[in-house]
């Protein structure tokens, strides 16, 4: 059984504009956040999620940790659906499957002490019996991120990007979870200290055998971080399989766009020379009809523009949506 | 000389602080070729910024040039007029574009008039702005704008963050400026979106045949842009050489250590970290501003800043281990 | 209980404020005039040199003297007396109009916030409809309809300028709740109380402050006002707007007497407004930070 189960996930914004709007138009705009989304994360796997703005990416993290209401589908944490969770249940689950947030400074609450904000979680779930084994635990959790006790009396404004990020995990590890989403967690920080995060995270990930939902932008990063990879596009899933496959074996044509421009720096090519794909995202009020990503597409044909591919296995262990494989 | 575009000769920049002046930029020495991409590379704290609006004469007013000087195309324009380089090098020989084109432009005006503004002050207003007008409908054409003449009349929340950066883009060759800053532009952006204003960039230089000094923090992108890379840290150059060359072959430890910090996405080896943090703007260690850091450091490092020097074809390093 | 985390994290917040503070004169300036005025209020029974309510009809309208530093009024009463007695309705009027304001408005502003909807909306309404009078014509229709006295003149107040603290509160709220760190703390399984009380209420307290310093400047103005017309305080008892309505039929025969009263309160709001000033300043850890 699979740690976390997304089925059919739906997501939509209305946008209620005023009445005089409404008058004019068909009703309120759907903004069509998240499209019908499904997938396993198996525990112990991280499985990264990526993709360009508009994509999706954030609402679907945020989805899976019931921090939005999913519009439709189904969320499984441990085979049971979290959608129906009362709160007590709901705040269980919280102590189990954490987030990190992208700006490392903004989720730290600016007139808290370092201290204050990694002790919250054992506050909120009642795990502190008195005041004095606190800064003890407190230490620890910095210990394990790799800051020292001094930092435990200092202000969000006082830490570098790379140390609030720091103390951003330190925080989520508290309650000892077992899933941890982190939204972008290296975005923002410099090559030195995110390679000092990125291995911080994975040896987090062994000794404590988490699980992550890993959104990055970075695609070196995912390549370093995840075994399993999920390519969105306009609130869909186009292509997903292990990290693998999907860097050296994808086959949906946006994946292809998307990694077209994936350069290592000893790669002997410059930008003048690519390939370069045109177009750019649309919007996800008025997506394209048929496959969404059909005007862009090289290969596109007749059906793209009518019918939506559904997302199927080409090989075991690796979906896309794409009729060019259906 | 006649090729050198810009020459940077033992430039230094400080900032007034409460009473005290911080050094913030030391012994830059820097040279840019006709025609040529040279990269600005660094991590936060570098100094790579502000030497981009040092040349511009963008720095608040608590800054200043401490000493050194900035040659461009021979002449040295620290020298100038505020007046005379306004007129002259700002926006005209030398131009700028920013990272962040959400705040490039001015909101309450259509992203038609705000180009039109440009080429009428290029005409040196001797054109009517309704001539200009076909003019400004090319340019948004050939930036990949599609619908020019649409899109003429709209607003900048009306558009992307692509196209936004396209248009600020536009601006800055309209004058046909022989030096173009670019102070990470590309960063706000989504993937393919940067890959496209790159190779729209790559373009416009061959077609106006401008120089470009291009600041970023991600190697991936000048790698695959810049002919010639220059690492700063802590206010400082520390490397200067061709790109293949600094990433094939790295002197300075700073540049070497950088490297092995990078994700490939061809590499699943562990990546390596520098210990330490970079140190505060202005507030660099005695000696070599990197040797804390340093594996490779000695007692000579403690005590004496090195200088660049050549120790290749075109490859500079500021390292005392070269020196043995 | 001095010993516990909780206590050592309020200290270190208290002392970077103070510590802040120090540095700026204007916290001088405002903290001295607030702590002369509360002296004054607090311990006017043994500060004041005589008896506020004494008349002694041989000595009125004297000039200041050994006797008598301020001088006579024209009951012959000590007015230096009397100008420390009247710091109490000055402080139990800008205190206590401010405290009405403030958690009604904050009370108020929170579930408006929260709950939204037709109980926003009605709440919004009920500001918008004090808002609407012109301040002078609904505290005094009030008045009229209440009675004069120090209470009347203390809630009216407060009412009167608590929708300013109701629009601030409900404004910075719906803000707040939006930031990171107000999602991380749900994300780590807060309750809507923990995260109002814990985190939102604490951020926009700095604004709310920094308008109360304000306002009690502004209420002392009024009191001073409604006293002057005869609306505020009724004699025996006296505020510096009595005195001032007092003094004012004999400007021309002891112009003095007037300028006490109005040093009084010029005094006391300059002491308020730059204390709300610095404090406002030295509680935005933002804006602190070292260079």
């Amino acid at each position: 059984m699979a740690l976390v189960e997304v089925k059919n996930l739906k997501k939509y914004f209305v946008n209620n504009e005023g009445f005089l709007y409404k008058m004019f138009n068909k009703g309120p705009i759907n903004v069509k956040a998240v499209d019908e989304i499904s997938f396993e994360i198996e525990k112990e796997d991280t499985l990264a999620v990526v993709g360009e703005s508009g994509c999706g990416k954030t609402t679907v993290a945020r989805s899976v940790l019931r921090l939005i209401e999913p519009t439709a589908g189904e969320i499984l944490y441990r085979g049971r659906s979290i959608n129906n969770f009362n709160k007590k249940e709901l705040k269980d689950f919280r102590s189990d499957a954490q987030m990190i947030l992208q700006d490392p400074k903004s989720s730290l609450n600016p007139r808290f002490i370092v201290e204050e904000i990694v002790s919250e979680p054992l506050y909120i779930h009642h795990k502190i019996a008195d005041d004095f084994d606190l800064l003890e635990r407190v230490w620890e959790l910095l210990d394990m991120v790799g800051l020292s006790e001094r930092y435990s009396e200092l202000f969000p404004h006082e830490l570098s990007g790379g140390q609030a990020r720091r103390v951003g995990i330190a925080r989520a590890l508290a309650l000892q979870p077992e899933f941890i989403v982190c939204d972008e967690p290296t975005s923002g920080l410099d090559i030195s200290i995110m390679s000092a995060i990125l291995n911080l995270m994975k040896k987090l990930q062994q000794e404590y055998q988490l699980t992550y939902l890993w959104i990055s932008h970075n695609l070196h990063e995912v390549r370093y971080i995840s075994n399993k990879v999920a390519v969105m596009y306009l609130g869909k899933i186009v292509e997903i399989s292990d990290t693998d496959t999907i860097f050296n074996n994808s086959v949906h044509p946006y994946t292809e766009a998307l990694f077209s421009s994936l350069r290592g720096i000893n790669d002997d090519w410059n930008y003048k020379e690519r390939e370069i794909i045109q177009g750019e995202v649309p919007s996800p009020i008025n997506p394209p009809t048929g496959c969404s990503f059909h005007p862009r597409c090289k290969y596109s044909f007749e059906k793209c523009e009518k019918i939506e591919p559904e997302l199927k296995a080409v090989e075991a262990g690796h979906l896309t949506s794409c009729h060019l494989y259906n | 000389m006649q090729d050198k575009i810009l020459k940077i000769k033992d430039l230094a920049v400080e900032y007034r602080n409460k009473g005290s002046y911080l050094r913030v930029l030391e012994n830059i020495n820097l040279e840019l070729e006709k025609g040529e991409i040279l990269a600005l590379v660094g991590e936060s704290g570098s100094g790579k910024s502000t030497l981009g609006k040092t040349i511009l004469r963008l720095l608040p007013d608590s800054a200043r040039i401490k000493s050194g000087s900035i040659m461009f195309k021979g002449e040295d324009i620290c020298n100038l007029s505020e007046k005379d380089f306004n007129d002259q090098i700002r926006g005209q020989e030398i131009a700028m574009v920013f990272q962040n084109p959400q705040n490039a432009l001015n909101p309450v005006f259509k992203v038609g008039t705000q180009i039109l503004d440009v080429l009428y002050f290029k005409s040196k207003k001797q054109k009517t702005r309704k001539q200009l007008k076909k003019e400004a409908v090319e340019i948004l054409k050939k930036v990949g704008i599609s619908d020019p003449e649409y899109r003429f009349g709209e607003y900048p929340h009306q558009f992307s963050g692509g196209m936004k950066q396209r248009v600020m883009l536009a601006m800055a060759f309209i004058s046909n400026p022989s030096l173009l800053i670019a102070d990470e532009p590309t960063t706000a952006l989504d993937l393919t979106v940067e890959a496209q204003i790159l190779n729209l960039l790559s373009n416009l230089v061959e077609e106006y045949k401008t120089s470009i000094l291009y600041i970023s923090h991600d190697l991936g992108v000048v790698a695959g842009l810049s002919d010639r890379i220059a690492v700063m840290y802590a206010g400082r150059i520390v490397e200067v050489a061709a790109t293949k060359e600094l990433f094939a072959d790295p002197n300075h430890p700073y540049t070497e250590a950088l490297l092995k910090c990078l994700p490939d996405y061809k590499k699943t080896e562990e990546l390596q970290t520098i210990p330490g943090q970079v140190p505060d703007l202005g507030n660099y260690p005695k000696g070599c501003n990197f040797h804390p850091r340093c594996s490779y450091s000695f007692e000579r490092c403690r005590k004496e800043d090195p200088n660049l020097k050549e120790i290749g074809s075109n490859h500079f390093s500021a390292c005392f281990l070269n020196d043995s | 209980m001095f010993k516990s985390q909780k206590f050592f994290r309020f200290k270190k917040k208290i002392i970077r404020v103070i510590k802040i503070m120090k540095k700026d004169s204007k916290a001088y300036l405002g903290g001295s005039i607030i702590m002369l005025i509360l002296i004054s209020a607090i311990f006017a029974p043994v500060i004041a040199p005589a008896d506020p309510y004494k008349t002694n009809v041989t000595k009125r309208l004297e000039a200041p003297s050994l006797e008598n530093f301020l001088g006579t009024d024209s009951l012959g009463r000590d007015i230096l007396s009397r100008l420390i007695y009247a710091a109490r309705p000055a402080v139990l009027v800008s205190f206590g109009g401010i405290i009405i304001s403030v958690i009604i408005g904050i009370i108020l502003g929170l579930i408006a916030a929260y709950v939204g909807g037709v109980v926003e909306s009605l709440i919004l309404f009920i500001f918008d409809v004090i808002r609407a009078f012109p301040p002078i014509i609904l505290i005094l229709v009030l008045l009229s309809i209440i009675g004069p006295s120090l209470l009347s003149v203390i809630v009216i107040l407060g009412v009167t300028i608590m929708p300013r603290y109701g629009r601030v509160v409900r404004a910075e709220t719906l803000s707040e709740k939006e930031e990171d760190f107000v999602e991380a703390a749900r994300s780590l399984g807060a309750d809507n109380s923990r995260i109002i009380f814990k985190h939102i209420l604490p951020n926009i307290f700095a604004s709310v402050l920094v308008l109360s310093g304000m306002d009690m400047a502004s209420m002392i103005m009024w009191e001073a006002g409604l006293s002057f017309l005869g609306l505020g305080l009724q004699p025996p008892l006296s505020s510096w707007g009595v005195m001032l309505q007092e003094s004012y039929q004999y400007i021309q025969t002891a112009p003095l007497m007037i300028v006490w009263p109005s040093l009084a309160i010029m005094l006391t709001m300059l002491g308020f407004s730059t204390f709300a000033e610095s404090l406002r300043v030295a509680l935005n850890p933002k804006l602190n930070q070292e260079v």
